[in-house]
């Protein structure tokens, strides 16, 4: 099985499979995308909120409708499935 | 509007309902109609009270600024500040897709099985996926052509 995913394997001996590992990155993923938002909300300089990042690049009907779909996806994935 | 103590008080009364609601429905056993009800009945009232707070907060604007589609949402800045929203997740997708290659006795890394593994880091993905789901149905789409003065009030300096 491992030979057909050699990259899943790599990933797995570089990493060991730590949990707190993959705690702490996911973690940091949200809070880094968190700050940012906050960051946006206070006007600094270059710093764009989600809101306006939807606003500039999903303001047609159907990338509207396929983000809302993706994220119907999502939760369905990560909350009820 | 409200003023600045109104704010607040909107703004931590919606921190305790969408708390309280990720606290609850993240706790709830997956594989289960609670869940399922639980998880989509919150997606369904971020997308009705959203699409009712666009309407309130943009349905009668018709001023001379409008939005233009190719260019950024706010004057000069760079649109090099909306690639931190498709580098990070990038990265995430790409750990995610590693992490669920890993050999199966190795415990995976992706993010569906560490929230899992911690009820937190559960309850605050579900608030997030809330909160994207809030930007995702208040956020007007361009045929209403509303006024950058109503997307962001204050010029950046």
């Amino acid at each position: 099985m491992s030979i057909l995913n050699p990259a899943g394997t790599f990933f797995a001996v570089l990493i060991g499979s730590s949990k707190p590992l993959g705690l702490a990155f996911w973690s940091t993923v949200l809070l880094v995308l968190t700050a940012y938002e906050l960051a946006g909300h206070l006007r600094l300089r270059g710093v764009w909120t989600l809101e306006e990042v939807v606003h500039r690049y999903f303001h047609h009907r159907l990338a509207r409708a396929a983000a809302v779909a993706v994220w119907l996806y999502a939760g369905w994935h990560l909350f009820s499935h | 509007m409200p003023g600045p103590v109104g704010k607040v008080a909107i703004f931590l009364g919606i921190a305790i309902v969408v708390g309280f609601a990720s606290f609850y429905v993240s706790g709830l056993e997956r594989y289960t109609w609670g869940a399922r009800f639980g998880t989509f009945g919150c997606a369904l009232g971020v997308l009705v009270i959203g699409a009712f707070w666009q309407h309130y907060r943009f349905g009668a604007s018709s001023g001379s600024q409008l939005f233009e589609p190719n260019k950024p949402p706010h004057g000069d800045a760079s649109e090099r500040g909306a690639l931190v929203w498709l580098v990070v997740p990038s990265i995430a997708a790409v750990w995610d897709i590693l992490g669920l290659l890993t050999p199966p006795n190795e415990h995976h890394l992706t993010l569906s099985a560490l929230e899992l593994a911690y009820r937190p880091l559960h309850a605050v993905l579900f608030a997030l996926w809330l909160g994207l789901g809030w930007a995702l149905a208040a956020v007007p789409l361009n045929r209403k052509a509303v006024p950058i003065s109503h997307i962001r009030k204050e010029p950046r300096s």
